[in-house]
């Protein structure tokens, strides 16, 4: 289950599990329910045992209630024999029999035949024998043998309306003649029989013929609703005299192994479902641990490698640093080595254009100019390349910018057919690192010469007021193209045929040293102005030094 | 245009017989040494109206000079072709007249010449 499902609102609810607690969870589930089946089916069995049982001697009871009324009606029967077929002593008996509750409603001495006929009669009037037990009598007497025996008639309607029950003994003793008995059936009456054991665990029902048939039901110990019998049900037969047997269908009322019994799979179910839960919550809780575990290496491991990695990449700049440095050590110490002979050519060149001062020769002149137009550029070239390879922090000191631009403009002359002018006053000054803002101008004035091969104006200009002084070099150049303006600034950026492409970066470093702006407007054939703004108050790095500075530098 | 008397002081022949010849040229009297220790004996004869002297060189160095050359000294200008900022501050310490960079153009350093002499 990936991480976006279990954040997405529809599935908050839902319960992720990982895959080896979802098979601790149906692994056990599965063995709960087994454990179900198996002890429901050993109960189960258990049950039919039992029920089978109880069925059984329930029927045992019905068979010696059925051996009563054999014993009631042969003794009827010999009663009559021993008084010599006398009505008198017969009526005296079985008057008994037919008064008891729950007794017979009629007995009689029939004459058995095809149509039998009523001999003596005691109880409730027999009008006639009916079809039904014409049979009985006939099997009776045709079965009786030695012993004598009993048959039954199914339920028919005997007179009144009432479901009837016949009951034909024949026996050597009564020679010849038949006991005829009918009760009345009202099944749903207790009996003592029936409300005894076995039956009052049961509810049972019992049938005149051998099969399940609702007209034929002689008694049933439940309520009428529950016929006929459903579910677990057991049946015993049992026979009535030579006639064919009842039926007994039994259902248990309680289960007979007990109540404890009866819940004790719903008990194991119950308690693997529990153990299911709790083993699959344990596992889930492991699995969870671990991966979090799991994660958290990873992550480390990620975050030492990136570590790793970084400080690799810091080695390597460290070198590299190092590498500039001696690079730019280098470049230090041949810049200055520089700038001696460099003076000398300045000043030599000085004294020749006085030597030949006496003597005008224009190509000489021109000669001359050249020379000291080359020195000017080598001392801004190597200039910038000390000041760039030093890249150190300004330091403050009250810089004259009048005086500042007068210096500029004696070190860096104007060319031949080039005007400076300096447009400043001689009150404005700034605080500021004087070597720095000399290279400033060095470098704004000699690109201005640069732009102008052919000659024109650059004005030099300060002034100060709200808090800041400006500065500006303006020429009447060639201009610079947009695409070139954007990258001004860059080191080593340069669209000039010699030269390393320092100047500009120098400019744009010193200003920023100075939390300063610099900017520049140009139009291709017409010009460009540079424009410097200093805030007039900076943060004075060393007052002492730059307090003496500012006295020796002027 | 001005006269006076200046002592010049740098090792480098080169800069010394330019420099020289400019400030002779520009009707000053001049004369050259090229160490310190002569600088610092020529300093005290007192003979001199300003002295223009390189920082780096050999034995004796150009603030050495000045710290020793003993009060009041004439006005000091100081050359250099270095970043020496700590030798730089010690020689502003003793209140030197300008430093300049080296190089620098002659017309700028005989403007600060001639303010040294009138000083």
């Amino acid at each position: 289950m990936s991480e976006a499902e279990e954040s997405s609102p529809s599935s908050r609810l839902r319960v992720s599990l990982r895959p080896v607690s979802l098979a601790v969870l149906v692994g056990l589930v599965a063995l709960s329910v087994a454990g179900l089946l198996a002890t429901r089916g050993v109960v189960s069995d258990q049950e039919t045992k039992l029920l089978k049982q109880r069925t059984e001697e329930a029927g045992l009871t019905l068979s010696s209630a059925l051996g009563a009324v054999q014993t009631q009606l042969s003794s009827l029967g010999a009663v009559y024999a021993a008084s010599g077929n006398s009505a008198a002593g017969f009526q005296g008996s079985a008057g008994l029999l037919t008064t008891t509750p729950g007794g017979f409603s009629s007995i009689a001495i029939v004459k058995p035949g095809a149509s039998p006929t009523i001999v003596i009669q005691v109880g409730k009037p027999l009008t006639a024998i009916p079809g039904e037990a014409t049979t009985a009598i006939a099997t009776a007497t045709a079965k009786a043998g030695l012993a004598g025996t009993i048959a039954a008639t199914p339920l028919f309607d005997g007179s009144g309306g009432a479901r009837r029950l016949g009951w034909a003994y024949a026996g050597p003793t009564l020679k010849g003649n038949v006991v005829y008995a009918e009760s009345e059936i009202q099944p749903q009456t207790a009996s003592p029989a029936t409300s005894s054991q076995p039956f009052s665990e049961l509810v049972a029902a019992v049938y005149a013929v051998p099969r399940v048939e609702a007209d034929q039901l002689i008694t049933a110990t439940g309520s009428a609703k529950d016929l006929p019998l459903k579910g677990k049900i057991a049946t015993t037969r049992t026979p009535v005299g030579q006639g064919p047997p009842w039926l007994l269908v039994a259902k248990a009322r309680r289960p007979l192994v007990g109540s404890v019994a009866d819940v004790t799979p719903w008990a194991i179910l119950a308690a693997g479902l529990l153990t299911a839960l709790l083993a699959c919550g344990i596992v889930e809780t492991m699995a969870r641990r671990r991966e979090y575990a799991m994660a958290l290496v990873r992550q480390r491991t990620n975050e030492l490698e990136r570590s790793m990695a970084d400080l690799a990449d810091a080695h390597e700049q460290l070198v590299r640093k190092e590498r500039l440095a001696a690079i730019g050590e280098l470049a230090s110490t041949i810049g200055h080595e520089l700038r001696n002979p460099l003076g000398v050519l300045s000043n030599a060149v000085y004294l020749l254009r006085g030597d030949l001062g006496g003597a005008p020769n224009d190509a000489a002149k021109r000669h001359l100019a050249t020379a000291e137009r080359e020195v000017s550029a080598a001392t801004v070239i190597v200039s910038d390349l000390l000041e760039f390879a030093r890249q150190r922090d300004p330091v403050l000191g009250d810089v004259d910018l009048a005086a500042l631009i007068n210096e500029v403009a004696s070190v860096l002359p104007p060319p031949t057919g080039v005007e400076l002018t300096a447009d400043v006053k001689s009150s404005v000054s700034v605080r500021a690192d004087r070597d720095q803002l000399r290279q400033l101008l060095l470098n704004l004035v000699g690109n201005a010469y640069q732009s102008m091969p052919e000659g024109g104006k650059v004005t030099v200009g300060a002034m100060s007021g709200g808090g800041v002084v400006r500065m500006w070099v303006t020429d009447t150049g060639e201009g610079i193209p947009a695409d070139t303006r954007k990258r001004l600034f860059e080191p080593f950026f340069t669209t000039k045929a010699r030269g390393v492409g320092l100047g500009l970066a120098v400019c744009s470093r010193v200003v920023e040293a100075h939390h300063g702006e610099i900017t520049v407007d140009s139009t291709v054939g017409e010009g460009s102005t540079f424009r410097v703004t200093l805030p007039v108050v900076a943060t004075p790095r060393q007052p002492a030094d730059d307090e003496v500075r500012s006295e020796v530098t002027t | 245009m001005s006269g006076g008397q200046v002592l010049i002081v740098d090792d480098e022949p080169g800069m010394l017989e330019t420099l020289e010849d400019i400030l002779d040229a520009a009707g000053y009297t001049v004369t050259a040494v090229s160490d310190g220790d002569t600088a610092l004996a020529e300093i005290r004869t007192g003979r001199y109206d300003v002295v223009v002297m390189d920082v780096r060189m050999p034995g004796r160095d150009g603030v050495s000079v000045l710290v020793d050359s003993g009060a009041p000294p004439p006005p000091v200008i100081l050359m250099t072709a270095y970043a020496l900022e700590e030798r730089l501050h010690e020689a502003r310490e003793q209140k030197v007249h300008a430093v300049v960079m080296k190089p620098f153009a002659a017309p700028y350093l005989l403007d600060l010449v001639a303010s040294a002499v009138a000083a």
